[in-house]
């Protein structure tokens, strides 16, 4: 393994640089909210930050993207073109628990039978570039408990360590090896800095405080489909999709058509469990019909189902879902109170 | 505000023991440290972990539409002489009570299906402010004494004076205590500012076309249709929103801009003489949209027009659904 | 290189058959516009295809051909959302798309060798009738044993496949039960629901399997016959509905617990049915 020595503050101009040649995406300031953006020209990515609003998943799954497009021909509609405007990017600044969303998203999108060619060619043509959490930058973080750590190498190829002045480089892929020599001469790290590294390490796992039972609830939920205890969470969710569109697992989608004069497209966006209307059928058959099946179906689904298909729990611990939700409905408090049952 | 709690939990307790109401809607306290969440309480022992404080935010009367009509729905199964009311209690704030006073006016329950227990307001803490006071970097503890908040993050301790985090709604509410309850509690809350509810709108209306556009476009593009907006809103309780139709489909499902803007515009255009500027709306939204200037811009001319203010009482129905033969200003009708 | 999933395989509507009184089932056969594509198009009975029309949609509709017809797929569908409305509006020789085949298949190897009983009921006939034609193909139908089938509308108007339930009734290699609940004047065959023909017919339990489809209300009057018939769970065997958009396994909205009814179904039987949520 490459690894490198970055002063502190040249990263920025680093990547600045990136951009110009190839597709980069990192967090930037737009007003309020820092948001994984493309970065446009002469951008500089955010360098201290916390962790972006949305999800990085948007990179590879973005909220809405064009399928396919078709033009009326003589007998119907017929295709004219897939996109395939996938070029090498570089997805900047990640956190070590929004890194592994991409691993357990591979799982779905780019398994062997269907192969997801949308996600699946951005995904591999894209170098991966991570901050460890030497500080957890949220009390709300609790990575430890979903199988991660503030200093996870899941789904990078590089990792950005910040050691004070400077940040140590992780070259830890043939991907991420290969985007060294765009990054002109850097001094090789030395022994102490790697030392450095996994002192920060340990530090910093123990910095993670917010502790969830993640793991220990499975068999309660694989025996518990129906319990009173499902009527207690959803009485005060408001059936938005705040927690699933900025969760970096969620992935539930819609297939939709639409027609602008004669050009027409058929576009994915995503979908969200809490939603009445994702499972409705034409009938008028509503196999959740409440919104206490759809938080079950969300719970169920990234703590038992997932676990049972791929043996991972479909929750990074990244906390957006328990800062974002409205009404302050916390998933820690849910999957603590299912331990207590 | 504590003895104002501890009456609220005792009028809650008495109300539930005395079933005069199967359910009660409040906030209880939160697992963040500036937050109060809505919750629904049906035992009188659950009456103790209500709350009231500047930290509970979200409009409350919406729950108070959605239980009475789910319990209708159930009811649909049942023989039409053993149909059963189903009473519903809620903390009421000024903003609230107007929210109800809509439902009422708009048939969408029963005065007698609701128990209102007023309770004065000075306003409540707005997140977003609260979190650009200290930079943007999470709170970890939060209190309020007086008129100050203590906010503590990452990078220490910081006193906020409260007027800089409230609310905007709340800075220049002009109904801050109930206008419509079945109990009070507390003495009335001294007046918030109301001359100034129209100062952004003013300012806003100074701008030129260009510029009112590039800005309704920039706030707009925030938005991720996560409908939690729509969602929180007392008065967007349409069974199925036009955004959801898709036979016809009026507007695409994705964050295609025109899209996101029908759909915003559209549910803003709903809401003329039906806005009460709880600000649960801007509260809820976790992309933080400006939504306030647009529906008050429409506020204001709901008010121009027709001097109506939304839900200031049960004998002022929203003016759009209210046309009058002879009283109405406007020929539009006779002449298309 | 493997094919984009979601990109439809074109196909020309070759023929419509409007199948029942009320003009709302109707089957469209499908040829395809690329040879290759039929080649690559192997399916079993019981799968189902995605039905494409740009600009409106798709519909997840199990196919109601048997792969031992060649040349041509066929779809009977009723007319009821967006897509299907389209559909039913269209004319022959309109080109559209099919994306599949998808999902699992009837139990084809675990059937051959045994006595098959077909159950029934109404437009739910679409799949058991591609398995029907897959079992009586000449080559395939000394695999079977006995193949009993029982099959209800609600009136004679409403029975789909007429023409072919008429030849069936000729066979003597396949025993036909149709039913309706109501006749009329012209209806000479059975009347009754399809619980109480299935009591009446009893076929034995004895080295067979039970293949149910239909309404929901069918359904669970028709397992009580068969379980007092002396079939297990794991001999009855039926196909779940849900709403779908991917129909491969990641869209996320068909999951009945563990299992996509898109991926992982919809042919289950009654015995997995009872290890997985009663969510659908």
């Amino acid at each position: 393994m490459e690894t490198r020595i970055i002063k502190k503050e040249n990263l920025a101009g680093i990547v600045k640089k990136l951009s110009e040649d190839m597709l980069v995406y990192a967090p930037v300031q737009e007003e309020d909210n820092v948001l994984f953006k493309v970065l446009e020209k002469g951008m500089e990515p955010l360098i201290e930050f916390d962790n972006a609003k949305n999800a990085p998943k948007n990179f590879f799954f973005p909220q809405t993207e064009t399928m396919m497009r078709y033009l009326k021909g003589e007998r119907g509609e017929e295709l004219t073109d897939v996109p395939e405007e996938m070029q090498e990017a570089v997805l900047f600044g990640v956190r070590p628990c929004d890194a592994r969303s991409f691993v357990l998203l591979d799982n779905v999108f780019n398994d062997s039978k269907y192969r997801d060619p949308y996600y699946a060619e951005r995904r591999e043509k894209t170098t991966i570039v991570s901050f460890a959490c030497v500080e957890p930058p949220y009390t709300t973080c609790f990575c430890t408990s979903v199988d991660g750590h503030p200093f996870s190498t899941e789904g990078i190829d590089i990792s950005l360590v910040d050691l004070g002045d400077e940040f140590l480089a992780e070259f830890l892929t043939p991907k991420g090896e290969s985007l060294l020599v765009r990054l002109g001469e850097l001094p090789k790290a030395d022994e102490a800095s790697m030392s450095k590294k996994e002192a920060l390490s340990g530090e910093a796992a123990d910095k993670i405080k917010s502790k969830v039972p993640g793991r220990s609830i499975k068999p309660w939920l694989d025996e518990n489909f129906e319990h009173p205890f499902w009527d207690t969470i959803h009485q005060s969710c408001l059936a938005c999709g705040t927690c699933t569109y900025l969760c970096p697992t969620c992935h539930c989608f819609d297939i939709t058509d639409e027609i602008k004069k004669e050009e027409g497209k058929r576009i994915r966006s995503w979908d969200s469990c809490m939603y009445w209307l994702f499972t409705m059928e034409t009938s008028g058959h509503n196999p959740r019909p409440s919104q206490k099946e759809r938080w079950r179906q969300r719970l169920m689904h990234k703590f038992k189902y997932f676990v049972d298909n791929f043996d991972a729990i479909a929750c990074v611990g990244c906390g957006r879902c328990v800062m974002y939700c409205p009404v302050n409905i916390d998933i820690r408090k849910i999957v603590q109170d299912i331990s207590k049952l | 505000m504590e003895n104002i709690e501890n009456k609220l939990r005792e009028e809650a307790k008495k109300l539930l023991t005395e079933k005069k109401v199967d359910a009660l809607v409040g906030y209880e306290e939160g697992t963040l440290p500036f937050q109060a969440s809505p919750c629904i309480i049906t035992e009188p022992e659950e009456a103790d972990k209500l709350v009231w404080n500047a930290f509970c935010s979200v409009n409350l009367a919406k729950y108070v539409h959605d239980i009475i009509h789910r319990h209708r729905e159930s009811q649909m199964r049942v023989k039409p002489e053993d149909r059963t009311k189903k009473i519903v209690g809620i903390v009421a704030r000024g903003c609230t009570t107007r929210s109800i006073a809509i439902h009422l006016q708009e048939k969408q329950y029963d005065r007698d299906e609701v128990v209102i227990i007023g309770v004065p307001c000075t306003g409540y803490i707005a997140k977003k402010k609260l979190s650009k006071a200290v930079k943007g970097k999470e709170v970890i503890e939060c209190t309020i004494e007086g008129d100050s908040v203590t906010a503590v993050t990452s990078e220490g301790s910081i006193k906020i004076p409260l007027k800089e985090v409230l609310s905007d709604s709340c800075l220049s509410c002009r109904y801050n205590n109930p206008v419509i309850s079945d109990l009070m509690i507390g003495d009335a809350a001294p007046p918030m500012d109301p001359e100034k509810e129209y100062e952004d709108v003013d300012a806003f209306e100074a701008l030129s076309e260009e510029e009112r556009w590039a800005y309704f476009t920039k706030e707009m593009d925030k938005c991720i249709r996560c409908y939690a907006c729509r969602n929180t809103c007392p008065s967007c309780y349409c069974k199925q929103c036009f955004v959801e139709q898709n036979q016809p489909r009026w507007v695409g499902v994705g964050v295609d801009q025109t899209d996101t803007q029908v759909f915003q515009i559209m549910r803003i255009f709903h809401q003329v003489g039906r806005c009460v500027d709880c600000g649960s709306c801007i509260e809820v939204c976790p992309m933080g949209v400006d939504l306030r200037k647009f529906l008050k811009k429409l506020d204001k001319d709901g008010f121009e027009l027709f001097t109506h203010r939304a839900g200031e009482s049960l004998d002022s129905p929203p003016p759009l659904s209210a046309y009058s033969l002879t009283g109405d200003k406007d020929d539009f009708i006779f002449e298309p | 290189m493997q094919r984009n999933p979601y990109v439809p395989i074109p196909v020309d509507v070759a023929k419509i058959v409007t199948e029942v009184t009320t003009k709302d089932i109707k089957t469209f056969r499908l040829t395809f516009v690329n040879k290759e594509d039929e080649e690559q198009f192997k399916y079993l009975p019981g799968q189902f295809a995605e039905l494409s029309i740009f600009g409106k949609g798709e519909s997840p509709i199990g196919i109601a051909s048997s792969p031992t017809q060649q040349g041509y797929i066929e779809f009977t569908v009723q007319k009821a959302g967006v897509v299907t409305s389209e559909l039913h509006s269209i004319e022959e020789g309109t080109r559209m798309g099919v994306r599949g085949p998808l999902g699992n298949t009837w139990p084809i190897e675990y059937l051959e060798g045994k006595n098959i009983v077909v159950v029934g009921g109404g437009f739910a006939f679409t799949t058991l009738r591609s398995l029907i034609h897959y079992m009586l193909y000449e080559e395939n139908r000394s695999k079977f044993g006995n193949i009993t089938v029982v099959y209800g509308a609600r009136e004679p108007g409403l029975l789909i496949y007429k023409e072919e339930l008429a030849l069936w009734e000729k066979r003597d290699d396949i025993n036909l039960n149709v039913t309706v609940d109501k006749g009329d004047a012209t209806w000479k065959g059975r009347e009754g629901f399809v619980p109480a023909v299935c009591k009446d017919v009893a076929p034995s339990s004895e080295n067979a399997v039970a293949v149910i489809c239909g309404p929901p209300v069918m359904i669970r009057f028709t397992l009580p016959e068969f379980f007092n018939l002396g079939f297990s769970k794991e001999n009855i065997y039926t196909s779940l509905e849900m709403r779908m958009k991917c129909g491969i396994g990641k869209c996320g909205r068909c999951n009945v617990g563990s299992k996509y009814v898109c991926k992982d179904g919809p042919v289950f039987s009654l015995a997995e049915l009872d290890q997985l949520t009663k969510e659908y």
